[in-house]
């Protein structure tokens, strides 16, 4: 499983990235965190608002600094 | 915020939206770029018409990225009739993307400008003054 971050350097990306690595650590998945910054690789996601979280490039969640909790349950 | 180059606190965003793919893809690039906090889409209408209150918010601004989207550069020549000046230039059509009366352009072709305009911005932090073509 690849989990992507999408956001360009922000605290609300950052904190969103500590809560994805929290979550993982928690449900003991095998899974690797990618961070995207680049613009360009973000639009081609078809997000317009960061932070955004999306699964195998799937995006599930743009524009909020998701809780570790709310992470778990689209992990699962 | 998210930044393209560390220039994006007072960037001022234009873009042509004529009737062909290569506007529209200019027009999107800049809503998106907005929308993900690269800085704020103004009105090029505006300032091309050399509207006074629209000119002095586009010479106040730190820096002023017009896309025009093909080689006429309608933008660019308006923004030098009207004396204000550009600090980043991308042409759509310079980025290999060909001119079509059509609008089902696509979301790469959009990511491609912004990522020009990005590509501007992080010139102009290096290398200070002067106008800096991105395509």
């Amino acid at each position: 499983m690849k989990i992507q971050i999408l956001g360009t350097g922000c605290a609300k990306c950052k904190t969103l990235y500590a809560n994805t690595q929290a979550a993982i650590e928690a449900l003991g998945l095998e899974a690797e965190i990618e961070k995207i910054e680049d613009i360009q690789q973000i639009i081609k996601f078809g997000v317009m608002t960061t932070p955004a979280f999306a699964v195998d490039g799937k995006v599930k969640s743009a524009g909020r600094v998701l809780s570790a909790d709310e992470i778990k349950k689209l992990l699962v | 915020m998210s930044e393209c180059g560390c220039q994006n606190k007072d960037v001022l965003l234009f873009a042509c939206s004529g009737g062909s793919n290569v506007a529209q893809i200019a027009n999107d690039a800049a809503i998106s770029l907005d929308q993900l906090g690269q800085g704020r889409m103004y009105c090029a209408v505006g300032v091309v018409s050399k509207l006074p209150t629209f000119i002095e918010t586009a010479n106040k601004a730190e820096k002023r990225v017009i896309i025009d989207g093909c080689e006429v550069q309608c933008l660019k020549k308006g923004f030098e009739a009207a004396g204000v000046p550009v600090d980043v230039h991308v042409v759509v059509t310079d980025l290999g993307i060909e001119k079509g009366h059509h609008f089902n352009h696509t979301i790469d072709e959009v990511a491609k400008a912004a990522g020009a305009v990005c590509e501007g911005l992080k010139m102009k932090s290096c290398c200070g003054s002067g106008e800096s073509s991105a395509s």
